[in-house]
């Protein structure tokens, strides 16, 4: 960040509207600003942190000119309001910050004029970046600026660059500095970047499903098995199904033979025997079905059968309760107070309407549960009764037709053992004949088998089939954990590159801060020597605090100073050096220094040490600085001068300068 | 009420497979494939408290077998009046479970678990209607499984059972007085 420019308007006891150039000349880096005391030199570095952070650190909260407040009526409005321009990452910016403040009353207190503003002003803030072309402005959304000056400068590390007099010896002594040198060598970039890749880890981690591996492998497992047993089947059953081709064939080869017997009797009862066998089919089929029938008959509510001995007692003792109770109040027919329950849980009628408790319509559906059963006996006998007549209707025969349904099944079963016995019957006519008789028994024979083999066949078709249907089971659960352990696989993956990523960064990250470290101690110990006149080393911890090397004694404000100021331009130094920086790695970043009063801890001697470094370890240095510290200081100093301003206040008819009228000039 | 799974475990399990077709995946149908007199699990679930009732059984859960059945809540819902209606009749004539008549009435009628003393009556009350359930299962197993050995057997006992209970409740007259009742 190289700062250009900052407006003021109205702001404190800048009256009306001020501006200041910084100079970003590489040699003359140096901006002064010079003032008596109390002429506002601390303003300055206040404008740079109201503007950039909304930090106001005044005792009086009150922004706004004091002479402008003091003319203003109920209901006027005033505006204050501080613009900075600066280039950053070769792109030049404005951000402007206003506070407009509403005058609520004015009245006279004695001869004291009170003005009162609204407490909260409106506040608006901007940010803008010019494009290339040097012309066009684009607003950066209001919600971001926050986030995107702590990207320029992170608010945190902004008292490093904008301080006053009286803060910069305790710079050096701050208990934990490791975050702001971080911050400044943008260490943080890869401290950041290495913990979120920890927690990416981490997340990835918790992505990894191994339950499904045993399932796999037992599915996998069951797979295998039935495959095999797939293939044993399938043989048994092509072995099955020449059985029962060959005896079905051999059944029609000696049908054949015996339908080309000659014997006419033969011929007749086979006739016979034939219309038998189907009549025979028709009625095995018809008994399965009769015992269907039973069944479903048997199953048809039996509970209205079973249940009428108690169904009479429970309506007796209604009956007598009803008595009891006397008078009947009517209500919804088939209505239970769990229905009424479950309108008023849920919130609104079936008609829609709300049943907020409390309101008529919610009174009125309570009254409607107060006459349902259980507290009133009346309807609750009347509404039971409904019940038992529709469930009753409809089985008052329900003995008859199981008791029909077990006759007809007799009368099946007989049927069957007739018609059995007529086979029989006509086989013997057939036996009569010797040739035939051995033909038909060979026959009888192949039937026997043939039926063997059919119900051999049926056995291991359903058996190959319930095979089949295991494979599909296992193949699609297969799939399913297939697709779980692809998941896996890659998930693997994922953590191993950021695992190496992450180890990557983090030992990019130890050797840079160990450069970073090594490196601030040489540039600290070395610039400590150039400003500091005795012979001290200095070393820096863990936590880069500065320390002395040898014996501690009692550090004057100017030493601590010293100590600060050769902190701040080593670190200052090393960003801008880009002592990080690699070919794709950019780390190194410009600040300025923005000063208030910063010799008035330090001795003369000091001042022209000090002097003689800071411009050149810093890109810019802005300074407000006493006319009496600036003569030591511009001998050294001068010659990096690129701008100069005074800050000067108006002076009344008597010639007595006026306090809220200050300019720059 | 009747809105959740139903499950039972042990010796039960097993007569209540014995008794009805098994739809679905069951590891153990080859030891139960013996001749169904009901068609669901549900069917056998509606009647038999009222048969555990008639016969005077109560049953409680016996693990000394291992077995397992169950039936999932959306089966019941479908047959959930049916249920109710059953379960109303036993309330109102379980003498034993609850001998005050008002008391009786009254959790005949109690189907609103709005609060906790309504609701814990109705979980005992459903209590007396699962040990019936189990009895009537027990009734059911002796007549018919461990009687018959194949068709003919069931179907004559099925037979048998139904006359016999028609002829020892003398449910002529008993079909008579309800009518007179419900045509008061």
């Amino acid at each position: 960040m190289i700062l250009n420019k900052l407006e003021m308007y109205n702001f404190r006891q800048y009256i009306g509207h001020q501006s200041i150039e910084f100079s970003s000349d590489s040699e003359k880096n140096v901006t002064v600003l010079i003032g008596v005391n109390t002429s506002g030199k601390t303003t300055i570095v206040r404008a740079f942190e109201w503007c950039f952070y909304g930090k106001n650190a005044f005792d009086d909260t009150v922004l706004l000119n004091s002479e402008v407040r003091n003319n203003m009526n109920r209901g006027d409005v005033q505006e204050t309001w501080v613009s900075i321009t600066f280039v950053h990452d070769e792109k030049v910016y404005t951000i402007k910050r206003s506070f407009k403040y509403v005058c609520s009353e004015r009245y006279s207190e004695g001869d004291k004029l009170i003005v009162n503003l609204n407490k909260k002003p409106e506040e608006n803030l901007s940010l803008e970046y010019l494009q290339s072309d040097g012309q066009t402005k684009t607003p950066i959304d209001r919600a971001n600026i926050t986030e995107s000056m702590d990207r320029v400068l992170p608010k945190d590390l902004s008292d490093y660059f904008f301080f006053g007099g009286e803060r910069i010896s305790s710079i050096a002594d701050r208990t934990d500095l490791s975050k702001a040198v971080r911050g400044l060598m943008r260490l943080d970039v890869l401290e950041n970047a290495s913990n979120h890749l920890k927690t990416v880890v981490k997340g990835f981690e918790g992505d990894i499903d191994t339950t499904g591996d045993s399932n796999a492998q037992r599915a996998k497992d069951g797979l295998e098995t039935y495959t095999k047993r797939k293939a044993e089947y399938e043989q048994e059953l092509a072995n099955y199904d020449k059985q029962v081709q060959y005896w079905l064939g051999k059944e029609k080869e000696y049908d054949a033979q015996l339908a080309k017997s000659n014997i006419e009797q033969v011929k007749k009862a086979k006739q016979d025997r034939d219309r038998a066998q189907k009549a025979l089919e028709a009625e095995v089929q018809r008994l399965s079905q009769v015992k269907a029938e039973m069944v479903r008959a048997f199953n048809t509510r039996p509970y209205a059968f079973f249940g009428l001995p108690a169904i009479k007692a429970s309506l007796e003792m209604l009956e007598v309760a009803k008595e009891k109770a006397g008078e009947v109040k009517e209500s919804v027919p088939a209505m239970e107070q769990d229905a009424v329950d479950y309108l008023i849980n849920r919130g609104y009628c079936i008609c829609g309407t709300r049943l907020d408790p409390g309101t008529i319509p919610y009174m009125k559906v309570m009254e409607e549960r107060r006459v349902l059963p259980p507290e009133h006996v009346g309807d609750a006998v009347r509404q039971y009764k409904d019940k038992a007549e529709g469930y009753l209707a409809g089985t008052e025969d329900f003995k008859d037709k199981i008791e029909d349904k077990y006759k007809e099944y007799r009368a099946t079963k007989r049927r069957i053992v007739q018609i059995q016995n007529e086979i029989e019957e006509q086989s013997k006519f057939i036996i009569d004949d010797t040739d035939a008789k051995e033909i038909e028994n060979k026959r009888r024979d192949a039937h026997t088998k043939y039926i063997e083999a059919k119900s051999d066949y049926d056995g291991c078709s359903r058996k190959l089939g319930e095979c089949e249907s295991n494979i599909k089971n296992c193949e699609s659960a297969i799939a399913k954990y297939a697709k779980n352990s692809a998941k896996n696989q890659r998930t693997a993956l994922l953590i191993t590159y950021s695992q190496k990523v992450y180890e990557w960064l983090l030992e990019t990250y130890r050797g840079k801060e160990e450069i970073v470290r090594d490196e601030l101690q040489r540039r600290v110990n070395d610039n400590f020597a150039k400003m500091y006149h005795g012979e001290r080393s200095i070393v820096i911890d863990d936590k880069y605090r500065v320390r002395y090397s040898d014996i501690i004694t009692e550090e004057s404000d100017g030493l601590k100073a010293v100590k600060s100021f050769a902190f701040i331009a080593s670190l200052v130094s090393m960003a801008k050096d880009k002592i990080l920086d690699e070919d794709d790695m950019k780390l190194g970043q410009f600040y300025p220094l923005v000063m208030d009063a910063p010799f008035s801890n330090v001795d003369e001697i000091h001042i022209d040490n000090i002097c003689r470094i800071l411009p050149n370890t810093a890109n810019q240095v802005v300074m407000a600085v006493m006319q009496k510290d600036w003569e030591y200081a511009s001998v050294n100093l001068d010659k990096y001068v690129g701008k100069s301003y005074r800050i000067e206040k108006d002076r009344d008819a008597n010639g007595k300068e006026i306090e809220t009228a200050t300019h720059i000039m | 009420m009747f809105d959740k799974d139903f499950r039972i475990t042990g010796k039960h399990a097993n007569y209540w497979k014995d008794l009805c077709e098994l739809a679905g995946n069951v590891p153990d149908r080859e030891q139960h494939a013996n001749f169904k007199i009901f068609s669901a699990y549900i069917d056998a679930y509606i009647v038999c408290p009222l048969i555990g009732y008639q016969y005077d059984r109560k049953g409680v859960i016996d693990n000394s077998e291992e077995g397992n059945a169950g039936m999932l809540a959306e089966v019941i819902s479908k047959r959930r009046q049916e249920l109710k209606y059953v379960y109303q009749i036993l309330m109102l004539v379980d003498e034993e479970s609850e001998p005050d008549e008002d008391k009786r009435l009254y959790r005949a009628f109690t189907f609103s678990e709005e609060n906790t003393e309504d609701k814990q009556l109705i979980e005992e009350n459903i209590k007396v209607f699962n040990s019936y359930f189990l009895g009537g299962l027990e009734v059911l197993h002796e007549q018919f499984v461990e009687q018959c050995h194949d068709d003919d057997d069931y179907l004559k006992t099925m037979f048998d059972f139904v006359r016999r209970f028609y002829e020892e409740q003398d449910s002529e007259a008993i079909k008579d007085g309800i009518e007179k009742i419900l045509n008061q």
